[in-house]
Formats: structure tokens, C-alpha cells, sequence
């Protein structure tokens, strides 16, 4: 728990450090240490028994100098004031490297959702809506699904809204249902978003994707599509996934000789992104252990689920043949392992950079619902490429030009936006 | 007798030091041989064959043409013994420190039981050795305080009597100096001194400020003021370097007629720079070499009439840089070399003018140096201060009405103070009115941007040079503390330096020290700084100082100042200086509302024009520098007439494409100088501002006024100027040749009867030249 509670310090660290490659003026960077906005606030609810429980939320609006707070809600028995501060920030950093015009912001409430029914999932949604609706809107703060929190329960929360402001308003939430304000696309926003940095980093190293081969770890909506793009949009083959097997309670490593068929596993997997071994065994996968996924000798590593998973020890066992790591999963690779990949030259493109394809599908939702007006799964999809593309550019042109390493020159690039806004705003 | 020429200042201070001890002086000149026979300057025989040589030639000189019957035995002795003495004294004081004089005539008094006591009531101050004053001294401010008190009158009077001897012997700065200086003070001045006299006043007004300020400066002022680390050369070494390299003749240069004074001074820098110092001065200078290490030295003159109450010199001696890069032998060289081109600058055109202008060509001018640690910082194999300026406590110029005079002005410049000193080609410096630091005289970016700094004084340690740089090729988003300096030029805006990329362009970069200004007490510090010398000065005053801001990724980042110099500052004659409410369209010759300094210069005969036209289609710039030669012509025939100067761009600017160029020599009887600019016609004006250059025409009352012709209500009356008939011809016959650009005008060939009234209104905010009917 140590490392929740300190979560903002380190965020803070982190961020000191970039302010100071940037060499950024002391007096700004002291204003983007801390949140500009903090709400703490109490959720009676009245549960099924007839008792009421009183829940705690959360919001944290870190900047807002680029446009509204932008966020999702975590619904999590950890989650703590500095958690939310934590994430606040990265997203302020994570909507500027993306080049959106939005802020950062954070909510949650600590609860494991696992212990709420249906109906009181939806009146803890209501009640956090109840207290916070002053201060959010389509101009102010845009909530999103998070951990814990699903689509189903942004629908209430933008009903909620409505309701109180006396008029339909969908562009208050984003990761809404399709049909109920949702983009099309979201689903494969996050796993194409990271297939189009992939491919703008292999054209910048002069890597063939036809040639080449890929490693992904995990086996949910971010990897899914990853899998799906790196083979059918780039024309590589993907040698293996991982997932997490609900019943073995223990992760594996499906790879296949010919390479993976990721069409194919999607068919075999369950809604938790648990794939049916026996099948795939029969149709000629190999299943070997969890971590197998990390020692494949590939180009490409994409892990794509949880964090650490590229640390100290597990970095040695990394193929000397992988020139790229994609990092579809936030924080997949610690900071002694980023050292590993700087001495030997491995390209990284860091999470908030390479899964900026979610926020920013989340951003085409707002945008949608404003215009009143739903493009198709092609037109988003695009519009993500031309987004994507040009994040990846900059942030490459930054590498280059300071000569610095990816992930620094990733925040170099949105420090720098927010810092511009502010200072365009006369805020400093 | 034939010693030689010029008894020196050292010479003669031995000898009437020694003048106090009739019967152990002696002893105290044989134990001086000893030293000078064991240190191996001269031997006992070669010495005393010398003494034999011109004891006989002094009695020719006597003339005794016989002397073998004509002076007995003991009159013979008498004569080598006296000779001998003044030898002694002679080769003493040319070759062996005065520390050492000093302990001898100490020692040989201790040795003969004069105790402290006895000492107390027996010597003279005035020609006591300065140890012995010190150690006096110091044993009275050790006393108990009942016994100290009997004793204050005597302690004052060693402190006012080193004063006089080490510092200036200036009565209006003795007077203040004296209750602010304590024995301490002085010691430490004594430690830093090199060679016998005076410091001079450059030396005297740095360290008065500086005790001042330490004494009395709030808190806030004290903890952040700095004095360089300086060392003193005193006045006395002039005299000794001229004796000791036959250079006495240029003694009297001063008396020389103007142009002849002209026309020897670069002899004069050639002659002087093949001088050679004294052995023991040499050692000394090592010494200090070795102490200060390889820091860049500045040598500045420091003038026994520098800096002085009402004229300051300013800028009439020279300052040189000294890298202090190369081995210990080369830097003693550009040291030497250094301070000798500071004493020729002694005997430079401008300077034996002023001198003749004020009335001080009779004094005995002395040049003492003053030799300071250049504070800055290492930066791409350079070094240089983070900025420099010069400050004064009294606004003269204000570019707007809110702006307080009181709060006193300042020229900030990035690099090198040099900048902000001198009127310098196509550049200015900041201007910053305290009172509103962050009110640019400037409106637009456009504007601002270009009266910028765009060059840079500073070391190169790597050629080990002083050099002047372009802004843009120096300054780079790695300076640490580029955001207080710059800002960048967004096309319409200036924003502050927000981020510092390496790959970041520098060109888009303009000095414009908002951020310095807005993020430092810098404004406000200077300002009480100024107040609290300008309260115990009597006087406004005008100093120099290098800033160095030290934590710079601080939110709230500190500077230190560095004091380098302090002087009462010029200024102006109060006069009445109101406008007449109505004056006749037909009477005016020129109206501006451009801010000048409050002044009126009234009965103007004539008007000394320099046409843009003309000047501009001189085909060379020699040809242009030429004309300033001629205006210098004009300015000696007009001496008994009150006249103006009127023409383009800048005047003094030592660049003659960008105005006039004139030195002090060249203008000193004008009463105005009224610089044009407007389209096509020469640089902006205002940057003459507290430079050296306008220091000079405050002191001197010559009033600056800038008209700027594309300003919608000025008036220039084109008739006056263009239609009037040309007298160059009356004073310069053979000037002729001039006259397509430059005009003489005769008022009264205007309009017979009438003279101009120059006003320059600072309460209207408005300046006129109007006709006025003789009275």
C-alpha cells in the first residue's frame, strides 16, 4: 500500500524531473506540482436492506488550461485522495501529448463494486453525480469509465446530469454505451492507437512490419486489437499472446508456429479475456507459461495488461533481437528496466503516448455528441491515425532534437502545451 | 648635484619622513644601506664611488674650482656624508618597498626606547610612518572606554590624516569620509595597496558607498550587497614610472595648445608603453596575480580628480580588462601594459580639455588605479556577469508622467558593464525608471525589440581577450538564467521564457530584463541603495554595479549586487523652465513634447546645424568622422557665443553612420544638442541617456533634446533651418567647403532684433525653441 499512498509524491517526482530537462520557470512548474481543483465529498446511499451507507467521492481537476477536465472514475477499494491527484496529473500530460484540447482530471471512490448490487451501483453513480454537478460539464469536466466503472454506469451518471441541468446533455460523460451517446470505434480506439505508433516507430527505424515479428502481452480490449492491427493493418505476425485463465487462477502464454490468429482466439475468449485452452490446443496453439510472452525472440514487444511486468529481473530475459517496446499497458516497464532499454539502444514508446488512442476516441465521442451528429467506425478510426500520427511525430521530433529519451521527450512535449495554454490564457 | 630628474614623490616622502629624526636619521639611512647592500641593489664599493662622483660634481656645481684648496677636510665630509644620505634616500626609494622604510624607522625608534607612550605625543602625523599611525591606533581603540575617550580627538586625527594620505585628500569627501571609516577600513585598504599616494577617487567613492551601505543600508540592502575583491595602486606610482622612464617631459602637455595636445598624444601612448615599472612594484604586482588567481581583473583609473564632488571624469580615462588566462608572466604583462595605457590616458586630448573647461588644469592630477575581481559567470568558455549597469539616485529623463524622479534610473545591459557606460554603435541598453521598472520607455514589441541589446561585452578565457559579440550568437536556452534576461519575441507579444529547449532558436530572443525586473527585488533594492548614499552623500549620486542572480530555478530566485563605483552624480542648473502660454505659430523655431530634462537655455545668437540631407550624402564614413573634426573647429571659434547644436542621429555615438560623431572636446561650448530622428535620418535618440557621453553635457550644462520629426505635433521650422543665410564662412573661412551640410545660423539673420529661447518644460511635457525680441 506504500506505493498508493506515495502515488502523488511520485507523480510529482516524475515530474520534477521532466520540469527540470525543460528547464521550466520555477514559478509554473510550482503552479502544475499541485491540482488546480480538489472536491471531497460524502455519497449516502440508501441500500437494498433499507440501511444507508455512507460512501466518500472523489474528483480531482489537475489543469484545465487546454480545455475541460478530462478523467475517468475509479471505483476501487484502494483508492485515496493522492491516487486521484496522481492520475489527475498524468492525464493532463496524457490529453496534451495526445494533442486534445482538453485537461486532466480524476475521480473515484473507494469501494470494491464487487459488493454492490446492480441497483446500488446505480445510486452510488446518481449520488456521485448529485454532489459533483455543479462543478462538471461538457465546458467543465468530462468524466469517463475507469477501473471499476463501466459504461453501463457512465449512462446513469449522464441521465443523472441531465436530469439536473433540465436538458440532454451526453457530452458530460464519455465511454457511454453505443446508441446511448457512444462513439463507435472505442473498442478498438486504445489497441489501433498503439498499432499506429507501432507503425510510425518501425517506419522511423527503418523496420519492415511484413519481416517482423511481435510479442503481446495480455489478452484483453487493449491487446485484442493491438493483435488484431498489428497483423491485419500492418501485416505482421504476432507469435504469441498471454492472458489471465480465471478458472487456473494463473496466467499463460498462447503462442502458435505460424504465428497467432487473433480473430480467431477472440472467438475462444470469454468477457473476463479468459481463452478457452483446449480449444486452442486443438487447433495447434502452444500453451506455455505466463511470462513466457517476454523471452519470444520478436521485434516488437507490446505488453498490453499490467504494470511491471518489464522490471530488474524479467528485462534480462528480454530477446537481444526486440528494437521496440510498445507500451499499450500503463507503466508496464519499471525504471530500472527503462535504464536496461536505453543502454541497448530499445525503442520505447511510452504508455501515455502509445494508449492515447482511448482518450482520444473518448474525445471524438464529446465532440460527436455536441455536433449531435455520429461518424462512422471508419471515419473515427481514421481521424485516430491522423491524431495518433502526428502525437507520435512530435513527440519523436522532441527525442530527437533534445536528444532525450522517449518517455521524457513525451512530457517535454506536454508540459510544454499546457505551459503555452497558460501562458496564452495570461494565467502566468 | 646631478641626481635624477625629478625627485620622485617616493624620493621625497623618505626624506621628510626622515626630516622628523634629526639625530637617529643616521642611523635610520645606514640601516636602509644594509638592506640595500645585502639585498644586492647596489654594493657597498660601486655605492660609495657613486657618492664620491657626485659629491665632486656638486662642487661644481657650487662652484668651487679648485676644491683641494679651496674646501676644508671636514666640509669635504660634511658634503659626502649629505650626499650619501640623499643617495641612500634615492636608491631606497626606487628600488625597495615602503613597508620596509616604514619597519626601520620603527624598529630603530623601539630600539632607542621611544615607547608607545612617548611615541603618542612625539611624532607628526601628517609625515609619520603610516604603521605607526595604524598602530597607535589600533592600541587606542583597544583602550577601556574611560581611557579611549581622552584619546578620541587623536584617534580622529590619524583617521582624517589617512584618509588624506591613502584615500583623497578632497575636503568635501574628507568630510564625510572621516565619520564613516574606521581604522579597520583602512588597514584593509593599506593591505590592498600597492605603491605609495592615494587611491584616487574612483577607488575612494566605491569604498565609501560600500561603508555607508554596510553601515547604515537596511538589512535587506546589506545582506545582498558584494564589493569586488579590489586591490589599490596609489597615485604616487604615476610620478615614479614617468621619472623612472624619462617621461617627465610630458609634464606640462596641459599648458600645450589644443591642437598641439592633439597631435602628441599618440606619441605620448607609444612612449609610455615602452615605460618599465620598479623591480619591488613588479614583485608586488606578481604577488597580487598570484593571490587573485586566474579571475578576470578589471583596471580602472582612479584619478585623484576622478569621481570628484560636481566634475566626475566620466569616461575621460580609459579602463581595461585583463583576461588573466595565460601564465604568470603574460598576465603580469597585460597588467602592466594596462595600467600604463591608464597613465597616458592622463595626458588623452579629452581629458586635458575637461580639465581646461573646469578649471582643474592646475592641480596636480595623479593616476591611482583601481584594480577589481570581475564578478560573473563561466558560460560557453566565456565569462561575464549576468548584468551590469550604471544606476543613479535621481531620474533626469522621464519617458512618462507617473515615473518618479526621486526613484532614481538605471542602463542594465547583459555581459560586461562597458555597454552601459558608453554610447556604443547600433545598441542600447535596458533603461529602467525604479519607480516603474517594468515601463518601457518603448510602446510596441517592434520598437522594443529594436532598441535592444544586441551585443554583448565579455572574456573569451579561451583567447583570453575582451570581446563584444552579437546577443544572438552567445546567448543560448542553456544559459541558466536566460528567462530573467530575455524574453521571446512572438510576433505581437513578448512572452517570458517559459521553457528552455536546447533545440530552441535564439534568435527570437530579446533582452528585455522584464523578468529580472519582475521576479527579483532587484528595482526596489537598487532604489533604497541609492536613497541611503544619496542621504549620507549630500548629493544625488551615479554608481556602477554588476548583478548576479543566484538561485535561478528558485520561485523566488535572490540577487546580489555588486558595488563597483560611486560618485556624486552631474546635474543640471535649476532654472525657470515654464513655457509661455501662447506663443505665436510664426516664432517657433522648433516644439516637441518628447520627456527631456527641465532646463532653459536663454539669449541663443546662433544655431549650429548639421543637415540630415548633407550628412547622409558625405560619401564615407572619414568623411563623416571629418565633420565632427569641423563641428570641434566651429565649437572653438563660437567660444564667446551662446549657441546650440542641432543634426541628426546620435551625437557622441563613435560610429559616424548612426549620428554625429563628436567627443566632449569637440562641443563643450554648445548649449543644446538637439538630436533629429525620424524616417531615414540616424539611430533613435534616447539611448545617450546616462552614458558617459551625456554625463558629460549635464555637467558641463549642455542640454540633450531628441526631436523625432514623425511625431504628429512636431514642429520644425523648415524656413529657419534651410532659408537662412550661412555663416560657417565668418568663423571657418576655410571650412567652405562644408557648407552643403553644415549650417551656421545667425538668429538675428532670421529676424533682426530677436534672439531663442530654448525651454524644455517638464511639467507641460513639452519643449520649445521660440523667438524671443532682444531686451
Amino acid at each position: 500500500m506504500t506505493e498508493l499512498i506515495n502515488a502523488f509524491q511520485m507523480a510529482q517526482r516524475q515530474f520534477d524531473h521532466v520540469a527540470n530537462q525543460l528547464n521550466l520557470d520555477p514559478q509554473v512548474a510550482e503552479i502544475l506540482r499541485w491540482p488546480a481543483r480538489e472536491f471531497k465529498f460524502e455519497i449516502p446511499v440508501r441500500m437494498d436492506d433499507g440501511s444507508i451507507r455512507l460512501f466518500f467521492g472523489y474528483r480531482v481537476q489537475h489543469n484545465d488550461a487546454r480545455g475541460p477536465n478530462k478523467g475517468g472514475i475509479r471505483f476501487h477499494p484502494s483508492e485515496t485522495l493522492d491516487t486521484v491527484r496522481a492520475l489527475a496529473m498524468w492525464m493532463t500530460w496524457k490529453t496534451a501529448v495526445a494533442d486534445i484540447p482538453l485537461g486532466g482530471g480524476k475521480g473515484g471512490v473507494p469501494v470494491d463494486p464487487a459488493t454492490l448490487s446492480v441497483t446500488e451501483k446505480e445510486r452510488l453513480c446518481r449520488g456521485w453525480v448529485q454532489q459533483m454537478w455543479r462543478n462538471i460539464g461538457p465546458r467543465q469536466d468530462v468524466p469517463a469509465p475507469d477501473v471499476g466503472t463501466t459504461p453501463q454506469m457512465m449512462g446513469w451518471m449522464m441521465d443523472e446530469y441531465s436530469k439536473l441541468v433540465g436538458q440532454y446533455t451526453p457530452g458530460v460523460i464519455t465511454g457511454k454505451p453505443v446508441g446511448g451517446g457512444g462513439s463507435l470505434g472505442r473498442t478498438e480506439a486504445t489497441g489501433f492507437g498503439v498499432i499506429y505508433t507501432v507503425r510510425e516507430a518501425m517506419k522511423h527505424l527503418k523496420l519492415d512490419p511484413t519481416r517482423s515479428l511481435a510479442a503481446i502481452q495480455g489478452f484483453g480490449n487493449v491487446s485484442q486489437y493491438a493483435a488484431i492491427g498489428f497483423t491485419e493493418l500492418l501485416g505482421g505476425k504476432v507469435v504469441c499472446v498471454s492472458y489471465w485463465d480465471r478458472a487456473d487462477r494463473a496466467a499463460y502464454t498462447v503462442s502458435h508456429p505460424n504465428g497467432v490468429d487473433p480473430r480467431y482466439l477472440q472467438s475462444i475468449t470469454d468477457q473476463y479475456g479468459t481463452i478457452d485452452k483446449d480449444q486452442a490446443r486443438k487447433a495447434g496453439y502452444i500453451i506455455e507459461e505466463g511470462d513466457a510472452w517476454i523471452a519470444k525472440d520478436v521485434d516488437v514487444l507490446i505488453p498490453g495488461a499490467l504494470e511491471g511486468q518489464i522490471n530488474a529481473e524479467t528485462v534480462k530475459r528480454v530477446s537481444s533481437r526486440v528494437r521496440l517496446v510498445a507500451e499499450g499497458a500503463n507503466g508496464p516497464t519499471t525504471p530500472e528496466a527503462d535504464e536496461v532499454f536505453k543502454k541497448n539502444k530499445v525503442f520505447v514508446i511510452p504508455d501515455f503516448l502509445c494508449n492515447a488512442g482511448g482518450v482520444t476516441v473518448s474525445y471524438f465521442e464529446g465532440v460527436q455528441n455536441d455536433m449531435n451528429y455520429y461518424w462512422t467506425k471508419g471515419e473515427v478510426l481514421e481521424r485516430l491515425d491522423t491524431k495518433m500520427t502526428q502525437a507520435f511525430q512530435s513527440v519523436l521530433e522532441m527525442s530527437e532534437g533534445e536528444g532525450v529519451y522517449m518517455r521524457d521527450a513525451a512530457y517535454m512535449v506536454a508540459i510544454k502545451r499546457v505551459v503555452t495554454a497558460m501562458e496564452l490564457r495570461g494565467w502566468i | 648635484m646631478t641626481l635624477p630628474p625629478a625627485a620622485s614623490d617616493r624620493t621625497l616622502h623618505i626624506y621628510l619622513s626622515l626630516a622628523q629624526y634629526p639625530i637617529l636619521s643616521g642611523q635610520i639611512r645606514a640601516r636602509m644601506r644594509r638592506e640595500l647592500f645585502q639585498r644586492g641593489v647596489i654594493t657597498p664599493q660601486a655605492f660609495e664611488a657613486e657618492v664620491r662622483e657626485k659629491a665632486i660634481r656638486s662642487q661644481a656645481l657650487e662652484g668651487l674650482h679648485d676644491p683641494f684648496s679651496e674646501e676644508p677636510a671636514d666640509i669635504w665630509e660634511l658634503r659626502l656624508t649629505r650626499v650619501r644620505d640623499h643617495l641612500t634616500d634615492f636608491y631606497f626609494a626606487y628600488n625597495l618597498p615602503y613597508d620596509l622604510f616604514e619597519q626601520i624607522v620603527l624598529d630603530t625608534l623601539t630600539e632607542h626606547g621611544a615607547g608607545p607612550a612617548d611615541l603618542q605625543v612625539s611624532f607628526n602625523p601628517e609625515l609619520a610612518p603610516q604603521t605607526m599611525l595604524f598602530e597607535q591606533a589600533f592600541r587606542i581603540e583597544k583602550m577601556p572606554p574611560a581611557e579611549r575617550a581622552q584619546h578620541e580627538a587623536r584617534l580622529r586625527e590619524i583617521i582624517v590624516v589617512l584618509i588624506r594620505t591613502m584615500i583623497s585628500d578632497q575636503l568635501a569627501y574628507v568630510k564625510i569620509a572621516k565619520d564613516w571609516f574606521t581604522i579597520s577600513d583602512l588597514n584593509e585598504i593599506r593591505t590592498h595597496k600597492i605603491g605609495q599616494g592615494k587611491i584616487g577617487g574612483k577607488a575612494a567613492g566605491m569604498l565609501l558607498a560600500a561603508r555607508i551601505l554596510k553601515e547604515v543600508g537596511d538589512e535587506d540592502v546589506r545582506a545582498h550587497l558584494k564589493l569586488p575583491e579590489s586591490y589599490f595602486v596609489g597615485a604616487d606610482l604615476t610620478y615614479t614610472f614617468m621619472a623612472l622612464n624619462g617621461l617627465m617631459q610630458w609634464g606640462d602637455q596641459k599648458y600645450k595648445l589644443e591642437e598641439q595636445i592633439r597631435a602628441e598624444y599618440p606619441r605620448i601612448q607609444e612612449e609610455f608603453l615602452k615605460g618599465e615599472f620598479p623591480v619591488d612594484i613588479l614583485d608586488k604586482f606578481r604577488a597580487l596575480l598570484d593571490q587573485v588567481g586566474r579571475q578576470p581583473l578589471i583596471v580602472r583609473s582612479s584619478s585623484l580628480l576622478e569621481d570628484n564632488f560636481g566634475t566626475s571624469f566620466a569616461g575621460k580615462y580609459d579602463s581595461y580588462f585583463c583576461p588573466n588566462q595565460g601564465t604568470l608572466e603574460e598576465n603580469l604583462r597585460d597588467l602592466t601594459r594596462a595600467i600604463i595605457r591608464i597613465y597616458a590616458s592622463m595626458l588623452n586630448p579629452d581629458a586635458l580639455l575637461y580639465r581646461r573647461a573646469k578649471g582643474l588644469q592646475d592641480y596636480d592630477e595623479r593616476m591611482a588605479l583601481l584594480i577589481q575581481v570581475v564578478r560573473g559567470d563561466h558560460y560557453k568558455g566565456y565569462f561575464l556577469p549576468h548584468a551590469a549597469g550604471v544606476a543613479f539616485s535621481r531620474n533626469l529623463y522621464r519617458w512618462s508622467p507617473q515615473i518618479r524622479r526621486e526613484d532614481g534610473f538605471v542602463r542594465l545591459v547583459w555581459g560586461l558593464g562597458t555597454r552601459a557606460v558608453d554610447r556604443v554603435g547600433n545598441d542600447y541598453p535596458r533603461l529602467v525608471a525604479l519607480s516603474h521598472p517594468l515601463l518601457h520607455p518603448e510602446a510596441s514589441v517592434k520598437v522594443i525589440r529594436r532598441y535592444s541589446q544586441r551585443f554583448v561585452d565579455l572574456i573569451n578565457l579561451e583567447t583570453n581577450t575582451f570581446e563584444t559579440r552579437p546577443v544572438h550568437e552567445v546567448l543560448g536556452q542553456d544559459y541558466p538564467v536566460l528567462r530573467y534576461l530575455a524574453q521571446i519575441d512572438q510576433g505581437d507579444y513578448l512572452s517570458p521564457v517559459r521553457v528552455m529547449l536546447r533545440g530552441s532558436e535564439s534568435k527570437n530572443l530579446v533582452l528585455t530584463f522584464d523578468e529580472l525586473l519582475r521576479r527579483t527585488p532587484l528595482a526596489s533594492r537598487l532604489t533604497r541603495m541609492l536613497q541611503t548614499l544619496e542621504k549620507y552623500y549630500h548629493s544625488p549620486v551615479d554608481t556602477e554595479f554588476t548583478v548576479q542572480i543566484m538561485n535561478p530555478s528558485s520561485v523566488h530566485p535572490e540577487v546580489e549586487i555588486s558595488l563597483l563605483q560611486c560618485r556624486p552624480q552631474s546635474h543640471l542648473k535649476e532654472t525657470n523652465a515654464r513655457l509661455p502660454q501662447q506663443i505665436p505659430a510664426e516664432d517657433i523655431i522648433f516644439f516637441t513634447r518628447r520627456m527631456a530634462p527641465e532646463g532653459r537655455v536663454s539669449d541663443v545668437r546662433y544655431v549650429l546645424f548639421v543637415t540630415p540631407e548633407g550628412y547622409y550624402a558625405l560619401p564615407t564614413a572619414s568623411a563623416r568622422a571629418e565633420l565632427g573634426r569641423v563641428v570641434g573647429l566651429l565649437n572653438a571659434a563660437l567660444k564667446y557665443e551662446t549657441f546650440i547644436c542641432v543634426g541628426p542621429g546620435r551625437w557622441g555615438t563613435s560610429t559616424p553612420d548612426l549620428g554625429v560623431k563628436v567627443g566632449y572636446a569637440d562641443i563643450y561650448n554648445a548649449r543644446a544638442l538637439i538630436e533629429l530622428t525620424g524616417q531615414g535620418i540616424g539611430a533613435a535618440p534616447e539611448a545617450s541617456f546616462g552614458t558617459h557621453f551625456f554625463q558629460d553635457l549635464v555637467e558641463s550644462d549642455i542640454y540633450p533634446l531628441a526631436i523625432y520629426l514623425d511625431d504628429p505635433d512636431v514642429v520644425f521650422n523648415r524656413k529657419f533651418f534651410y532659408e537662412t543665410p550661412n555663416h560657417l564662412k565668418h568663423f571657418l573661412p576655410d571650412q567652405q567647403g562644408w557648407e552643403g551640410c553644415l549650417r551656421l545660423i545667425s538668429v538675428a539673420s532670421y529676424r533682426p532684433g530677436y534672439h531663442i529661447e530654448l525651454v524644455m518644460d517638464d511639467d507641460a511635457g513639452q519643449s520649445a525653441a521660440y523667438l524671443e525680441k532682444d531686451s
